[in-house]
């Protein structure tokens, strides 16, 4: 179809292996061939069920003409901004990745191919995940309303492409930038700490006007957006974008233009350098903090202390880890935030909202964790071969599991009880019980796998992923009801219960699973 | 080195025996498997890819379970019991899986935790275990930063911390330089002088053709032939017994197709 070797051919390639990476299994042993359910047809059916859910809200729409007022300009601005902060995030690291991956790369710079062209083609593949994730979010609202009379909203796809091209130049010219910065050797754990930093940063930003607002938050936004109402014009370089989603095509035209020549300048100037980078990336030795060695060891410890010790040590020396566990608990912060900054309306529906956050991000963090010192073991066969029932490593690794946890969420949840005594407790209780159930839901379907596959834990044990976050929301709803002293919570518990009670495993299946001798 | 003959769990039975060891996954990898090693001997395991010999060996280590077939070691039955034989053996695998983040002392420290070793016995051991093998000198470095070979010393370290009373070897000698690789046959034939027993699996026939007491050649899961390099040789029918290993497992396997 393509000429051999030229860039959409090796495109075509890439993305080939992107395709057969996503919901791969790694690491385990071979097993009789059963029906999987695709991770492709479950992320359709999602879409299509949540399409769905917003045909009425397309029906609404439908005679209603979209015009870019100033306030609805602001907020789509604001979506774009978070967006292309979190497309950042996940570029940076991706095009650091590209330096220091093998895989492939010493293949195709031995190959007469100029080293240009095959950072093109990864850039390009770098470019292309974000689109896949950010457009399968946007399709169940464009789609319906496209059909339903707002063709033109479909021109929004053009601006997550332009989004995500402009997210993959800024994120291999600060790769480039840290390469010739720092060097090689810590480059790829300041991109990672950088990296959920980027991500970060607009959540966080988005809480200064909050604590600005002080007391008298409802007055604050009201002021704001009258101030934003009254504007009759705003600059082009925030309506522009907005009017591209709106579906204007000049405006998208411009944003598209700028963002093709951008990445089209970066990836042709990262690319002269890129054979000789890779190079560098690959001989340097990994990022060592240089400090006096620790020469002494406590021998003599039993198996749980010793596995405790070992999987803390293994935790606290990653950074690069330690950065995308924050990244997904960085949420913690707004929380606080609201809490201390709302006082007594936490006896009421701020109360419900920072029980139940609390108890989501209890399971978060725990979920992380447990699939890192559980599925992420670097030494399985050390451990099978040890004369010590696999069953005490496990509760070992669930201590370490649960103690991060607990250090974030039992100050949070004081905090929250002086203010409000019951959606404190609730928020403890709500936050322990998500806390263990995402931990055991990681126990049980655990998967050996490598820790480098952190980010995309997601595709490599799907049904752990959605019965962790299905068990994660039922303790946050049924919490966050409880304080609102609804009959409902008992719902919440019950969705959180059979998530739990469908991932139980027993031990010799967990076992037999991991050796590859599944029945 | 404790001397193995002082040891009253060991003494007597054979370190390792296989009867009719069987392990099917879609087919048959072993199948009917009978093997046995005597005391203080070096086994070397042979055969083409896919033969059956790591796994095997993993079965002995308490990895895999076999479909039917019994493993004693030094009289424990392992498949009864796998602790009480993980206790007697250690394994080593082909790839050094050694936990990045710690440093050489930190990984001792950890199997040696595992296997129980009083904290004064383990902590003279690793001392003259990292002596031995030139790590010493970089016991409070992270592994992530050695070579291939420096991880496989520290693995081998590991193996070592509890004394164990049968070794099972997966490749041992993949990716070595000469230097390592020639220590780690030093170490090797220092054991099964002591008394200890080895069982390897390797490629590097002529490892085998120099260190191995016996040589077990093992095809489609079952032994073809087994016996000091003598008694293959005139298994072989070489007539002169004068071949190479290489010619003798080349006859019995068969050689590769060409073309």
């Amino acid at each position: 179809m393509f000429a051999r070797a030229s860039v959409p051919w090796l495109l075509a390639n890439e993305l080939r292996l992107l395709w057969r990476s996503f919901g791969s299994r790694k690491g385990s042993a071979p097993r009789k061939r059963r029906f999987r359910f695709p991770p492709w047809l479950a992320a359709a059916l999602v879409i299509a069920a949540v399409s769905a859910a917003f045909i009425p809200a397309a029906i609404s729409l439908r005679d209603v003409e979209i015009v870019p007022v100033p306030l609805l300009v602001v907020i789509i601005d604001l979506v774009l901004a978070l967006i292309l902060s979190l497309m950042l995030s996940q570029t940076v690291v991706s095009a650091v990745d590209a330096f220091y991956q093998r895989g492939d790369l010493d293949l195709l710079l031995s190959s007469p191919l100029s080293p240009t062209r095959i950072l093109v083609v990864r850039a390009l593949a770098i470019a292309v995940n974000p689109i896949m994730v950010f457009a399968g979010l946007a399709t169940p609202f464009l789609v319906p309303a496209a059909v339903l009379g707002h063709p033109e909203l479909l021109l929004a796809y053009g601006v997550i492409i332009a989004i995500s091209l402009t997210a993959t130049a800024a994120g291999l010219a600060l790769a480039i930038a840290l390469f010739r910065l720092i060097g090689p050797r810590k480059t790829r754990t300041v991109a990672q700490i950088l990296a959920a930093l980027v991500g970060a940063v607009f959540v966080i930003a988005a809480q200064v006007p909050n604590i600005m607002a002080g007391d008298d938050r409802e007055a604050f936004w009201t002021e704001r957006i009258y101030e934003i109402i009254s504007v009759e014009t705003l600059p082009a370089i925030l309506q522009w974008p907005a009017e591209a989603v709106l579906g204007r095509p000049l405006p998208l035209i411009v944003i598209l233009g700028f963002a093709i020549v951008l990445f089209t300048v970066v990836a042709l100037w990262v690319g002269r350098h890129f054979a000789s980078d890779a190079a560098a990336a690959n001989s340097a030795a990994p990022a060592v903090r240089r400090r006096p060695a620790k020469t002494t060891a406590r021998f003599g410890s039993g198996v749980i202390r010793a596995t405790m010790v070992k999987e803390a040590r293994l935790l606290l020396r990653d950074p690069g880890l330690i950065s995308q566990v924050l990244l997904r608990v960085i949420y913690l912060f707004p929380l606080a935030v609201f809490i201390f900054t709302s006082g007594e309306t936490l006896e009421g529906f701020g109360g419900v909202m920072a029980a139940g956050s609390m108890a989501l991000l209890a399971g978060q963090l725990a979920g992380s964790i447990a699939w890192i010192t559980l599925s992420a073991e670097d030494s399985p066969e050390l451990l099978a071969s040890a004369p010590v029932p696999i069953r005490r490593f496990w509760n070992a690794k669930l201590i370490v599991t649960l103690v991060p946890s607990a250090v974030l969420v039992v100050p949070v949840s004081i905090a929250l009880a002086f203010f409000a005594p019951i959606p404190g407790l609730l928020g403890l209780l709500g936050g322990a019980a998500a806390a263990v159930s995402a931990a055991l839901i990681n126990l049980w379907l655990q998967k050996q796998t490598k820790r480098a596959e952190f980010r995309k834990s997601w595709s490599s044990s799907f049904a752990a992923s959605v019965l962790e976050l299905a068990t994660s929301a039922g303790w946050a709803a049924a919490t966050g009801l409880a304080v609102a002293g609804s009959i409902w919570a008992l719902a919440g518990a019950a969705v959180a219960l059979v998530a739990l009670a469908l991932s139980y495993r027993s031990e010799a299946t967990i076992q037999a699973r991991l050796t590859g001798q599944e029945a | 080195m404790d001397a193995m003959t002082n040891d009253p769990a060991v003494r007597g039975a054979p370190p390792l025996v296989l009867e009719r060891l069987t392990k099917v996954f879609t087919k048959p990898a072993v199948d009917g498997l009978d093997l046995t090693i005597r005391p203080g001997e070096l086994y070397a395991l042979l055969g083409p890819n896919g033969a059956g010999k790591t796994t095997t060996l993993r079965m002995v280590a308490g990895l895999l379970k076999p479909t039917s077939g019994s493993i004693s070691v030094f009289g424990v039955d392992a498949v009864a019991d796998p602790r009480a034989a993980k206790q007697l053996i250690a394994w080593l695998p082909d790839e050094p899986l050694l936990y990045d983040k710690l440093t050489p002392l930190e990984y001792l420290e950890f199997v040696s935790a595992l296997w129980g070793v009083p904290g004064d016995v383990a902590a003279k051991r690793a001392e003259d275990l990292l002596k031995w093998l030139d790590l010493w000198n970089h016991r409070g470095d992270r592994c992530e930063t050695f070579s291939r070979g420096m991880k496989q010393k520290a693995v081998l370290a590991g193996a070592l911390i509890h004394d164990p009373k049968l070794m099972i070897l997966d490749e041992p000698l993949t990716g070595l330089d000469a230097s390592v690789a020639r220590q780690v046959k030093d170490l090797l034939q220092e054991r099964t002088r002591a008394g200890y027993s080895v069982i390897l699996t390797t490629h590097i026939l002529d490892v085998a053709e120099r260190m191995a007491d016996r040589i077990g050649i093992i095809q489609h899961g079952k032994l073809r032939a087994e016996g000091t390099l003598d008694e293959l040789r005139s298994r072989a029918g070489d007539g002169k017994g004068q071949g190479s290993l290489e010619d003798v497992f080349l006859q019995l396997v068969g050689a590769p197709e060409h073309g």
